[in-house]
């Protein structure tokens, strides 16, 4: 569990909101408590790590409406429903939606901490991917444009002289040009390579495809967390 | 088909035609009969002209019988026939019979119509009127008219005018007497109904014996007395029966009158040839007539007192008819009537009253007997209404009740108005009735009102189990979680002991909340009677709504309250109340049920009405309804719910009138529907 994880609580009812938040802390969460889904979204900050555990049905804007408005947000942020009236459909809405855990009231501390521990390792194991994915965008943030081409047909599964062939060049070019960007990039094998390129969703070239775009386009940039991307600055490249 | 009815109308007409030979044959022989008596008579009188016409009798009889038939005059044919055969037998010529048969004619036919015309129908002489008309004009104006027409067409025979004049006295005395002495008890005898009457002949048996004998007896006394007496005491002894008749006349009527009237005249005729030296007058035709006059005299006088007689027994009869009917009508309604004279302080009523205040039969009634056997708590108004009434025509009335001898209650309803419109207040009358069973029914009633507003409450708890579940497991969920919170604090090392203190509170609060809403609906489903007493308007709406608060979060409905918050107070079941206001507010939720969330809204307000009415008021804006709704919607069984018995606003209306209210529905201008009621504010505080 990350430090910092808070469990934020939504509720309309304060005894609730008082006696979940003692719950939760007596059992060592950091708690945050919100009366409506409005406060919540005043003072939500994305990147605290945490889940939260929302009421269905809340004055104004609904459980499941919220749940909609985070992921419109591009916030992954794990949920788990809490409700007075689990009706099937709702449930199954619910859940389709990503929410990680349906509970109905009353709920045990067992059952509470089973979802927060749920919870915490699906926010982990999101936060964890997303910094790698950082990561390896970062790295081939460096690459020249040429390394680049290269790249995308080498993790297509073209040849050398294949790669010289088509780029106009010769062979020791692209040679040159494929291990620089194997430093750079820090993969140990193609195969490396290619997961990676996947896991950012780089396409390989491949002859009838459409060409990659000029650097800087969409292919490159992830597509889930433009907050982040506006809030921050690119590093720069230089080691 | 068309075979049935043919013989059947041939079968109607054969008969038809037997029943009219029979009449024509009875006819010929009834009037060959009169009309030898009649000479017979003639003889007997040593040719004076006979002063009594019978067969006159037989032919008005049969034309007032017959006078519906169609060929009359058959029958007069048949009587002509007669009267011929018989002067053959006598041995008048033809000629002369026609003569005499035609004014017998005339004059029955027009005393028959006169009959008919003037007494309409029989029995005929039922009335004082009638009898004066008959006497009248069938005593004397049809004999005068039918001489007058009669003689006109002799007058190419006869000769003068002297011996005319003699005629039409001699006709009009004869059919005078015919028509005032024996016509009448001939009419009686063929109208009325004989088997009642020898019914009355047999009660009276002995009466009439006596007075029929008593009646010859001095009739016989008279004629033999006649003989020897002087002129002039004459009338004296014919008048002589006088005191026998009006006894008769007196004890039975016209019919006795009728009868011994006849009996009177007949013997009085037949002294004429006996009586010796019986000219007062000159001729023996006068001295004839002279007779006739004075039985005239006798009957006249004695057949109008017959029919005052009788008009007056009828009165009596009706008058006592009405008084059974009256009394066997108050019998089968199990009610006693009652009068008080304030004048006299006297107190009047009917028998059944013992047996309604379960009194013994025959035990003396007064004001006090009756008021001693009511219910003590009673007994002031009742003794109000006997005592006193309004200075108005309206009815006074009041329920006690009456302790009967078996210990059961009994509940009476005693109804008094004043007797005489205007002046001082004389007698007051009233009835008493009983109203045990009206009351039981009206308890049942009520019994019945009650359980099907709990039987909809039931219904309304039932549609709101899952909203009421929820608010339930609210205040659970608190408690667990602060319970387990507790318990891990207990398990650390210095447990903080204050804030489990504060963490037991939160949990007796949050069970308190819950308690709340368990004895909310509790007592909303309570099924024992009406409990009423002050409510605050307001409050009574926050109770309510927080009984649906859930549905209405559920379905994204927002609530705008306005809530008047110096309302006064109102008296009233506060159940009954919550169950309309939870009622309205149900339907303005279905109401709002196809609508986007945003704009599902409904107001709720409480204001003052006028100076005396609070009103309460639901308002949503919903689909609305259309005109038809509107006026139909407080219809019992009338829905547009799929699955509604729409008995919900029915029984609501009549919530809402037991306590002195009104409900109504109308559109709003722009959207949805609002449903009001009013109730009369509470007493003012001091």
């Amino acid at each position: 569990m990350s430090p910092g994880f808070t469990v934020f609580l939504i509720d309309d009812e304060p005894s609730i909101l008082k006696s979940l938040a003692r719950l939760l802390e007596g059992a060592g969460y950091k708690t945050k408590t919100f009366d409506s889904a409005h406060d919540f979204f005043q003072q939500h900050d994305a990147k605290v790590p945490g889940c939260a555990i929302v009421d269905l049905a809340l004055p104004g804007t609904s459980g499941l409406q919220l749940q909609q408005i985070l992921a419109e947000q591009g916030c992954r942020r794990p949920i788990i429903f809490l409700s007075g009236q689990g009706s099937i459909p709702a449930t199954v809405n619910a859940i389709q939606a990503g929410a990680v855990d349906f509970l109905t009231k009353p709920a045990s501390r067992k059952t509470l901490i089973a979802a927060i521990e749920k919870a915490a390792a699906r926010d982990d194991e999101m936060r964890r991917l997303g910094r790698e994915r950082e990561a390896i965008e970062m790295k081939f943030r460096c690459l020249t444009p040429r390394e680049t081409e290269v790249l995308t047909h080498v993790i297509g599964g073209w040849l050398n002289k294949q790669i010289a062939a088509r780029l106009g060049t010769v062979e020791k070019t692209v040679k040159v040009h494929r291990s620089r960007m194997m430093t750079k990039i820090g993969a140990r094998s193609v195969a490396e390579l290619v997961r990676m390129t996947e896991a950012i969703g780089l396409k390989p070239y491949a002859p009838d495809t459409a060409a990659l775009g000029p650097r800087g386009n969409s292919t490159l940039t992830c597509t889930t967390n433009k907050a982040h991307h506006a809030q921050e600055k690119i590093p720069s490249c230089d080691p | 088909m068309d075979r049935i009815l043919y013989e059947g109308s041939v079968k109607r007409r054969s008969t038809y035609y037997r029943r009219e030979t029979f009449l024509t044959i009875v006819m010929f022989g009834a009037y060959a009969l009169a009309t030898s008596t009649a000479f017979l008579l003639k003889s007997f009188l040593n040719g004076l002209p006979a002063p009594l016409e019978v067969q006159n009798i037989v032919l008005i009889i049969f034309a007032l019988l017959t006078s519906r038939a169609d060929r009359q005059w058959i029958y007069l044919l048949s009587a002509y026939a007669a009267h011929v055969t018989v002067s053959r037998i006598v041995g008048e010529q033809i000629l002369q019979a026609t003569i005499t048969f035609l004014p017998n004619v005339v004059v029955s036919l027009l005393s028959a119509a006169a009959i008919r015309q003037l007494l309409s129908h029989p029995p005929w002489l039922t009335d004082l009127r009638k009898t004066l008309l008959y006497v009248i004009v069938i005593g004397f104006l049809v004999p005068a008219v039918s001489g007058v027409v009669s003689l006109s067409l002799q007058v190419p025979i006869q000769h003068s005018l002297g011996s005319l004049l003699d005629r039409w006295l001699i006709f009009f005395f004869d059919n005078s007497l015919t028509n005032l002495t024996f016509l009448p008890l001939a009419l009686l005898l063929t109208t009325n109904n004989l088997r009642v009457e020898w019914q009355e002949v047999r009660e009276h048996a002995l009466e009439i014996l006596a007075l029929l004998s008593g009646l010859l007896l001095l009739c016989v006394t008279v004629s033999s007395v006649a003989q020897h007496t002087r002129h002039d005491l004459l009338p004296l002894l014919i008048y002589a029966p006088t005191p026998i008749v009006l006894w008769i006349t007196a004890r039975f009527g016209i019919k006795g009158s009728a009868i011994a009237i006849a009996a009177v005249a007949l013997i009085s005729l037949l002294q004429i040839p006996t009586a010796a030296g019986f000219s007062i007058v000159g001729s023996t035709v006068s001295e004839a007539a002279t007779l006739q006059i004075l039985i005239i005299g006798i009957t006249v006088p004695f057949l109008l007192l017959g029919a005052a007689v009788d008009q007056f027994s009828q009165t009596k009869q009706v008058a006592r008819r009405n008084e059974n009917r009256m009394t066997s009508a108050l019998s089968a309604a199990n009610i006693a009537l009652w009068q008080f004279s304030r004048g006299d302080n006297q107190f009047w009523c009917t028998d059944r009253c013992a047996t309604l205040f379960g009194m013994e039969p025959g035990s003396p009634l007064s004001v006090n007997a009756l008021v001693g056997a009511v219910h003590l708590a009673d007994r002031d108004t009742l003794e109000r209404v006997l005592k006193y009434a309004p200075h108005t025509d309206q009815e006074q009335g009041t329920e006690f009740r009456v302790y009967l001898r078996n210990g059961e209650i009994r509940w009476l309803k005693a109804r008094s108005h004043r007797l005489g419109k205007s002046g001082p207040l004389e007698t007051i009358s009233g009835i008493f009735s009983d109203i045990t069973p009206c009351k039981r029914v009206n308890d049942e009633m009520a019994g019945q009102r009650l359980l099907l507003a709990h039987g909809m409450r039931v219904a309304q708890v039932s549609a709101l189990s899952a909203n009421l579940a929820h608010e339930l497991t609210q205040p659970l969920t608190s408690i667990l979680a602060n319970s387990q919170a507790a318990h891990t604090m207990l398990n650390a090392r210095r447990p903080d002991l204050r804030e489990i203190a504060s963490i037991l509170n939160d949990i007796i609060s949050d069970n308190n909340r819950a308690a709340a809403v368990i004895g909310h609906v509790r007592s909303f489903l309570r099924k024992d009677s009406e409990d009423l007493k002050n409510i605050d308007p307001n409050q009574l709406i926050i109770s309510t709504l927080e009984l649906i608060r859930t549905g209405l979060v559920a379905q994204h409905i927002s609530i705008e309250k306005n809530l008047d918050e110096l309302i006064p107070t109102i008296v009233g079941d506060s159940t009954q109340l919550q169950q309309v206001l939870l009622n309205f507010l149900t339907n303005a939720i279905d109401a709002l049920h196809d609508l986007p969330a945003q704009r599902r809204k409904i107001t709720i307000s409480t204001r003052q009405y006028g100076e005396k009415e609070i009103e309460f008021s639901v308002s949503d804006t919903g689909v609305g309804m259309t005109e038809e709704n509107e006026k139909r919607v407080f219809d019992p069984f009338y829905t547009t719910k799929h699955l509604g018995l729409g008995l919900g606003l029915p029984i609501c209306s009549k919530i809402i009138e037991r306590h002195g209210g009104r409900v109504g529905i109308e559109r709003n201008p722009d959207y949805g529907v609002t449903v009001w009621f009013r109730l009369p504010r509470g007493p003012q505080e001091a």
